[in-house]
């Protein structure tokens, strides 16, 4: 079953990423900071894969992906999905998306667990330091006018 | 300097010491369970208390070690785990992860309580003293070198206490881990 859920969400991915985020424009407290957190992670976790270079668990088999391993983006961008939904009701279950899908990249053979890991530390820490910065500078006028922290 | 705000200083480096201990006894891939947990149980309590949940223990944290008036009760906390995982996932290197988390720790630590009660404001942030940089770079080489040989854990405190002295408005518990790992990826760990 485990095998079927990593598969269904592989083939998905999109799809969900598509709806979780109309619903988190909807649901989530910092709509700005969630929409920069995710594009950011979106830039930087693909980068990151670059420089660490590590290979995936399943690399050499034919529906291996051809990127790096390290850190998941999949990973990387369900934990944004899950910080940004601190605060209401909806966070128990993008809590629990977020390490289904990271436990789904490991079930699926595409990840090792330390860097489905990596890819959770990664999405906190983006998302933490745009709402750091987005709520040491709401005093600020260009957050004011920005609106940064609604 | 407010008994309530050593009093917070001494619980960051308490946890700092602790996570250095579960590294240091226990290695690498226990330490990283260990925050992976602390980082999803806390989330967990902590949006459980946003929403109005009450707790004897959360509640009784909260209020011995967090700033009254703050948006998001235990923010700071989960900043500190949150910059410490990234630091033992993205390190790669346990050693190091563990000279960085005394930096955040003791080095950050000391440079408030010293800080504060300092004569000599920096040029470019007056908010800040040359004693609290000082006792940053003091604390940071001392417990980072336990860890790391002393010309590194040097190095890397001397620009991680200009980095957490400039008003960067990040917080410094994400600051120190992301910084410290950005330096090595660029410079390698220096013999």
């Amino acid at each position: 079953m485990l095998w079927d859920v990593s598969q269904w969400i592989d083939q998905y991915y999109y799809v969900l990423l598509a709806c979780f985020t109309i619903a988190g424009l909807f649901w989530f407290r910092h709509k700005k900071v969630f929409i920069i957190a995710l594009l950011l992670t979106a830039l930087i976790a693909p980068t990151a894969k670059q420089v660490f270079a590590e290979d995936r668990p399943c690399v050499g088999l034919g529906t291996c992906p051809v990127s790096e391993g390290f850190p998941s983006v999949h990973a990387a961008s369900a934990m944004v999905f899950a910080f940004a939904a601190i605060g209401s009701t909806a966070f128990p279950f993008f809590m629990i998306v977020a390490l289904v899908i990271g436990g789904s990249r490991v079930a699926f053979g595409v990840h090792t667990v330390p860097q489905v890991i990596a890819g959770f530390a990664l999405g906190a820490l983006i998302y933490c330091v745009v709402w750091s910065m987005a709520y040491k500078l709401k005093d600020e006028e260009v957050a004011v006018r920005h609106g940064l922290m609604d | 300097m407010s008994a309530f705000e050593t009093k917070r200083q001494a619980a960051h480096m308490a946890f700092g010491a602790l996570l250095v201990g579960i590294g240091v006894l226990f290695g690498e891939n226990a330490l990283v369970a260990f925050l992976f947990a602390c980082l999803v149980g806390g989330l967990a309590l902590l949006n459980w208390h946003r929403l109005g949940g009450r707790n004897k223990l959360v509640n009784g944290i909260l209020d011995s070690f967090e700033r009254r008036f703050i948006e998001f009760p235990g923010k700071g906390a989960l900043m500190y785990v949150v910059g410490a995982l990234f630091l033992v996932t993205f390190s790669q290197n346990l050693q190091f992860a563990l000279a960085m988390i005394c930096a955040l720790a003791f080095g950050d630590g000391f440079a408030t309580i010293i800080g504060v009660r300092g004569m000599h404001p920096l040029a470019w942030n007056k908010s800040k003293s040359a004693e609290g940089l000082a006792a940053f770079i003091v604390a940071s080489v001392a417990s980072a070198s336990l860890f790391v040989p002393f010309n590194t854990a040097l190095f890397f405190s001397v620009i991680l206490a200009v980095v957490e002295a400039i008003d960067f408005p990040v917080d410094d518990n994400l600051l120190i881990p992301a910084v410290a790992v950005l330096l090595k990826l660029g410079v390698g760990v220096p013999a």
